[in-house]
């Protein structure tokens, strides 16, 4: 289900533009670099997107509800032709979408942002690291499960981010769980159906799907800390919700240990009380990475 | 000489002056209304004019602005006999309102939210249904949009069309060969057929496309015509008028 106009808040709207337009900056960089080495990698980046775009709009049935629902189509996409370009592919997508009345122009962002990036990078990831062990199509399918969960539990999570941020973690499980009778079978159904559509063209033309040049081993280390460290802060906030845990946040702690002489009302801390502090943390996050990315090798030589 | 005329004159000059400016913009405005067929403003300014609305609209504090832009979408679609088609895009984003009033408890923030849908959406439909797909994407090229992300844009746009219809056919076939019927796996088994098919096909048609496109040229990053004139000064006016709009509305409702 994607976010309709409206409903978020504009500083989120941009939060979740910026996030997104990193991703998509990064992907177009990709897809440049390979149409560069192959030119004929753009229409047969544009025609795939094409077909994907036609099957997540196709309704397949959606077992226990005796409904029908659309798939989320990333995780097939992101397998067939990478995470990146799937991104990007998925920000196009959208915005046709938005021409039929499904989600819109300001909820771009965030619907790129649970779809496009959240939807392919967890199917993708998933798929690579089963793939190995375990046959193509059951990799494939799992990609699809939890992809499309992870989807909307991304959009939970938006939203009550955004409409209800006092109490977050309380509201983020009341839209997932109004979520769930549509959308754990529809994950079901994703389950088999990206798993019978990669076993079928395996079999007739496996050169389709992206075997990807991998990431490098910088890429690949950085892609791994940031979900661990992800996993474990959100596995200790999860742990600390259920045991009755005031849910206060990890800043108290940093500033404590990291910043204990900090002034209390400095133009840093303002600024994060004026626009939410998710905003300036992510803002930090952004200025620390760039920067520590850009003089990485410069470092590592030094 | 009249008495009247020989009072504080303030509120005589300021009616003067508004009266005769909103005259002539008031005309200016008909003529060009007569003269492009109703389409005033340029595709690419109607986008970002939508935009700025909806975020306007998200703005809002008071559920009573978002509903009054409502009623007169509403209206403007009756007006322009789009109002079958208003309806029918209206469905999938009131659902999702009334879902989220339903979890906020039907409060007044429940409310305004359900408004600020109803309202947004309303304007983004009346903009889908009054600019064609392939104006947008022209206009893009004039808000400076990567090349990269039109040539994809392009692509999308004409073989969505051309694949929904190939897989239609596709299943149409499959139905009349008892396919897509029984038990659930079954019926997921012959639509990942398809898929699989449609993206196959994909792949060998891309390949035919390319060398359809290098016979005519083609190259990376290649210089587009401008389809579409440039932005004028004249353009200017409907975007200050409506922007001022805008802005007053915000702040009517920030500080009513």
């Amino acid at each position: 289900m994607h976010i309709s106009d409206g409903i978020l808040e504009p500083q989120w709207v941009l939060f979740w533009f910026a996030i997104s337009a990193l991703f998509i900056a990064l992907g177009l960089r990709i897809i440049n670099k390979r149409i560069r080495e192959d030119p004929s990698y753009l229409p047969r980046i544009s025609l795939i997107g094409a077909v994907v775009f036609v099957i997540s709009v196709w309704h397949i049935p959606v077992p226990v509800t005796g409904s029908s629902s659309h798939p989320v189509g990333t995780p097939l996409a992101a397998i067939i032709i990478g995470p990146f370009a799937t991104v990007v592919i998925s920000a196009i997508a959208l915005f046709f979408q938005a021409f039929v009345a499904h989600g819109g122009l300001t909820a771009m962002g965030a619907n790129t942002f649970s779809m496009g990036i959240v939807g392919a990078f967890s199917g993708y990831l998933v798929y690579r690291l089963l793939k190995n062990i375990s046959s193509p199509w059951f990799s494939a399918g799992m990609a699809a499960f939890i992809g499309s969960i992870l989807t909307y539990l991304t959009t939970a999570l938006q939203l009550a981010l955004s409409l209800n941020p006092g109490n977050v973690m309380y509201y983020w499980k009341l839209y997932s769980i109004g979520f769930i009778p549509t959308q754990l079978p529809l994950a079901v159904a994703e389950f088999a159906f990206t798993g019978y559509a990669i076993r079928y063209i395996s079999q007739t033309n496996a050169e389709v799907i992206d075997t990807g040049r991998g990431f490098d081993r910088f890429t690949k280390t950085a892609l791994c800390m940031m979900f661990l460290i992800a996993g474990v802060i959100a596995a200790g906030a999860y742990m600390g919700y259920m045991s009755g845990g005031n849910m206060s946040g990890t800043d108290g702690t940093v500033e404590a240990s990291a910043a204990p002489e900090a002034v209390s009302d400095a133009i840093g801390v303002r600024l994060m009380a004026r626009f939410g502090e998710p905003l300036g943390f992510a803002l930090v996050g952004i200025t620390g990475g760039l920067v520590t990315g850009y003089f990485w090798n410069a470092w590592r030589k030094s | 000489m009249p008495e009247w005329l020989t009072r504080d004159p303030l509120n005589g000059i300021v009616i003067t002056i508004a009266f005769f400016i909103s005259l002539v913009i008031g005309r200016y405005l008909n003529e060009r209304i007569v003269k492009n067929r109703g389409k005033i403003i340029k595709p690419g300014i109607r986008l970002i004019l939508a935009f700025l609305l909806i975020i306007a609209v998200t703005l809002m504090k008071h559920w009573y602005f978002p509903a009054a832009i409502s009623i007169i979408c509403i209206f403007t679609a009756y007006k322009l006999k789009l109002f079958r088609d208003y309806s029918k895009y209206m469905i999938f984003p009131l659902v999702m309102a009334l879902f989220i009033l339903a979890v906020q408890g039907f409060t007044y923030y429940g409310f305004l939210v359900f408004t600020r849908i109803f309202a947004s959406t309303s304007v983004l439909i009346i903009l889908i249904l009054s600019t064609s797909e392939s104006e947008i994407l022209g206009s893009l090229r004039l808000l400076r949009v990567p090349a990269t992300i039109l040539d994809i844009s392009l692509f999308m746009s004409r073989y969505i069309k051309t694949f929904s219809n190939e897989g239609n056919k596709l299943r149409l076939a499959q139905r009349s060969r008892l396919g897509l019927s029984g038990s659930f796996l079954k019926k997921m088994q012959d639509t990942a057929i398809i898929c699989g098919l449609l993206i196959t096909r994909a792949f060998v048609r891309s390949e035919e496309i390319y060398r359809a496109m290098l016979s005519r040229g083609w190259k990376p990053e290649l210089q587009y015509s401008q389809d579409f004139p440039p932005l004028c000064m004249t353009d200017m006016v409907p975007v200050i008028l409506v922007v001022s709009g805008l802005l007053g509305i915000v702040f009517l409702d920030r500080f009513i």
